[in-house]
């Protein structure tokens, strides 16, 4: 038998089933809970009255991911045309801590908690939900060299963070 | 430290971070709400899927039960006094608005919206509230969120005139519903208080609001006036009014008192709670759209006064509607006025115990009638015979348990038991298993007994002091009890003098 799925049914099932784990996404990239939260549902409301395009999509979860890493991109981008307070501009202000000789995992914490935004992103992407290359750079919509490019220096920044002495650490 | 080391090292914080991450419940029905009206795309999508089918309507069967139930469950269809959904952000300060000395600036209601281009935008609802209930009216601002941050967005929203307290906001597509009471005086002797469904569009140059009256102001002849006992949490009286027209009407405030003969001012204050009831912790009492058969109630205090006056007093609403004297005098000086409320007693955070089941018959609405009570102890026994005599040539009748509840010494209700209603006792009750319908007349009195035990073994003790009777409106009055009561239980009128028949 030939159903219709109707779409607002299927969006409240998906809300209701999702909304944590986008949640999660969200929070990861934002890192403020508020800000987590604000992102899913603007993300939501705005997909809604084209749910329908979601639906034929071959993972509404991703899709619905997707846009969620692309909204918070380009909020950040945004952001990024005005000022910014030094202190959160990554790396900023941090140097003299990296070289006081402490190269521990603190200080990765430290660096990974202040990734730009489209390398944290990228970070996420492939260590909390092991996306490969491909999915990431779908998800970020760039190409799987930037997507390298972006993990390779977040690996970067960490790793000469756990570097004692300011002695900038090279990957192998 | 190898980039294996360091791999792992932001796996494990990513998944230590991923547990503060924020629980959905609050978001889910915020989503919800938010689309709510949104119109779809139409381009059906086809799928072979009719188990998902189900399961989506279930799940949407129990997203709208979880959304809709607690507000049909919530008995009035309306907040005692609105605020913005937990899943808002808090409100930023207003743009312009101070208040004056002594009072307090509120954030009252608040929605989550979409405007007329499809942004989300959030709504506040802004005013000042005095100590003694008094308030401005609302001022509504608006928000987008630009850089984490909600952004004000001019200009203010003008919804109504200058005086309209926001009751509720609701988002909507494209702007804004908004449901006010509109405290301006009313025009060509009508009063003010009309209550109306705002349709307010945001982001579309040129629209209107459009405004739909649901209540107009509850008038005298809308209302009928209760003067009743309350026990919780003290013993108080409370000015009840309930709707008995066909249509919903508006109250809102405190009430204030005139002498009824004079029309000259009562010695009174208006207060938003105190010892015996009130708001709970809103800043300003909520405006009340009563349907036909529901009641508002406003707590009376003051001090007893020795000498009553037969004269008594009228209640004025502050909308300047005048409902007449009150059924009887509250005997008290020095009145406080509290704001009408839900609660039949006049207090949110005490409303009253489920009182028992209490008579029926013309008795109750008689003024022609007195009541005594007296205490007999025998043995570990004791009982209260309460008397109900006819004053004059009237006579009425009665059917059932008297009304009563015990309180200690210092009127505090205890919460439990009320006597519990049993036909008879060791020290007399009804005979029969049929309550009988007693006139009271000249000469022919009627009785109900409430007896307890001192004996712990007998049933549940309590503190005691006085036993309070209710009968009707607005007769009370109270006999002595011993400081400790156990199993107390309360037998329905009877015929004659003994309580017993």
């Amino acid at each position: 038998m030939e159903v219709v799925i109707a779409p607002d049914a299927h969006f409240a099932e998906f809300v209701e089933q999702y909304t944590d784990s986008l949640l999660t996404t969200g929070y990861l990239l934002t890192r403020d809970r508020s800000a987590a939260e604000e992102l899913l549902q603007e993300v939501l409301v705005a997909l809604y009255p084209q749910w329908r395009k979601v639906l034929a999509a071959d993972s509404a979860l991703a899709y619905v991911r997707r846009s969620l890493v692309n909204r918070f991109l380009n909020q950040r981008r945004r952001r990024a045309s005005g000022e910014l307070p030094l202190s959160s501009v990554a790396g900023f202000g941090s140097r003299t801590d990296f070289t006081a000789g402490v190269a521990d995992r603190d200080q990765v914490r430290r660096v990974l908690a202040e990734l730009p935004e489209r390398q944290r992103a990228a970070v996420v992407l492939r260590y909390f939900y092991d996306y490969a290359d491909q999915q990431i750079a779908d998800a970020m919509g760039c190409r799987i060299g930037t997507v390298r490019s972006l993990i390779s220096r977040a690996l970067a920044s960490m790793r000469a963070a756990a570097t004692p002495s300011g002695t900038e650490g090279v990957l192998r | 430290m190898n980039v294996e080391e360091l791999e792992g090292i932001i796996r494990d914080e990513l998944h230590r971070d991923a547990l503060s991450a924020p629980s959905g419940r609050q978001l889910r029905a915020a989503v919800l709400d938010a689309v709510a009206g949104v119109p779809m795309i139409d381009r059906p999508i086809r799928r072979w899927a009719v188990p998902l089918l189900v399961a989506a309507a279930v799940v949407a069967l129990a997203v709208a039960a979880t959304l809709l139930l607690p507000r049909a469950l919530s008995g009035h269809g309306q907040p005692a006094h609105p605020k913005p959904s937990p899943s808002l952000p808090v409100a930023p300060s207003p743009m312009g608005m101070t208040c004056g000395h002594g009072q307090q600036l509120v954030s009252g209601a608040g929605a989550r919206f979409t405007d007329a281009e499809g942004r989300l935008g959030y709504a506040y609802d802004y005013y000042c509230a005095g100590t003694d209930g008094s308030r401005t009216g609302s001022v509504l601002e608006w928000f987008r969120t630009i850089d984490g941050r909600l952004a004000f967005q001019a200009p203010q929203l003008t919804f109504a005139g200058a005086n309209e307290y926001v009751m509720s906001l609701t988002g909507t597509d494209g702007g804004l519903l908004v449901r006010a009471y509109d405290a301006s005086p009313g025009v060509a002797g009508h009063p003010g208080g009309v209550v109306s469904d705002i349709h307010l569009p945001v982001g579309s140059d040129g629209s209107t609001a459009v405004g739909d009256p649901i209540a107009q102001p509850c008038l005298a002849t809308d209302l009928t006036v209760r003067l009743m006992f309350a026990y919780e949490p003290k013993q108080h009286q409370a000015m009840q009014l309930t709707n008995h027209s066909a249509k919903a009407c508006a109250v809102w405030g405190n009430p204030r008192y005139l002498q009824a003969t004079s029309n000259g001012p009562v010695t009174s204050r208006s207060v938003l709670r105190g010892p015996i009831g009130g708001l709970a912790d809103e800043p300003s009492a909520p405006p009340l759209v009563l349907q036909p058969g529901q009641t508002a109630s406003s707590a009376i205090g003051g001090k007893p006064v020795a000498s009553c006056p037969t004269a008594g007093i009228s209640a004025v609403l502050p909308n300047g509607v005048n409902l007449g004297a009150l059924p009887s005098n509250p005997c008290l000086g020095d009145v406080v006025s509290y704001p009408l409320v839900r609660a039949e007693n006049g207090s949110e955070t005490h409303p009253e115990l489920n009182a028992p089941a209490s008579a029926t018959g013309s008795c109750l609405d008689s003024k022609d009638l007195s009541f005594g009570f007296d205490q007999l102890q025998s043995g570990n026994r004791g009982r209260v015979t309460i008397t109900l005599s006819a004053i004059g040539a009237t006579s009425c009748t009665i059917t059932g348990y008297p009304d009563v509840r015990v309180t200690d010494d210092d009127r505090n209700l205890q919460r439990f038991p009320f006597p519990a209603q049993t036909l008879r006792g060791p020290l007399g009750g009804l005979a029969g298993d049929r309550f009988p319908q007693v006139t009271v007349a000249p000469g022919h009195p009627a009785t109900a007994l409430v007896e307890w035990s001192e004996n712990p073994a007998d049933g549940r003790c309590d503190s005691a002091g006085v036993l309070w009777l209710t009968l009707g409106t607005p007769r009370a009055g109270g006999g002595p009890l011993p400081s400790r009561v156990c199993a107390i239980q309360a037998h329905p009128f009877v015929p004659g003098s003994t309580g017993n028949g």
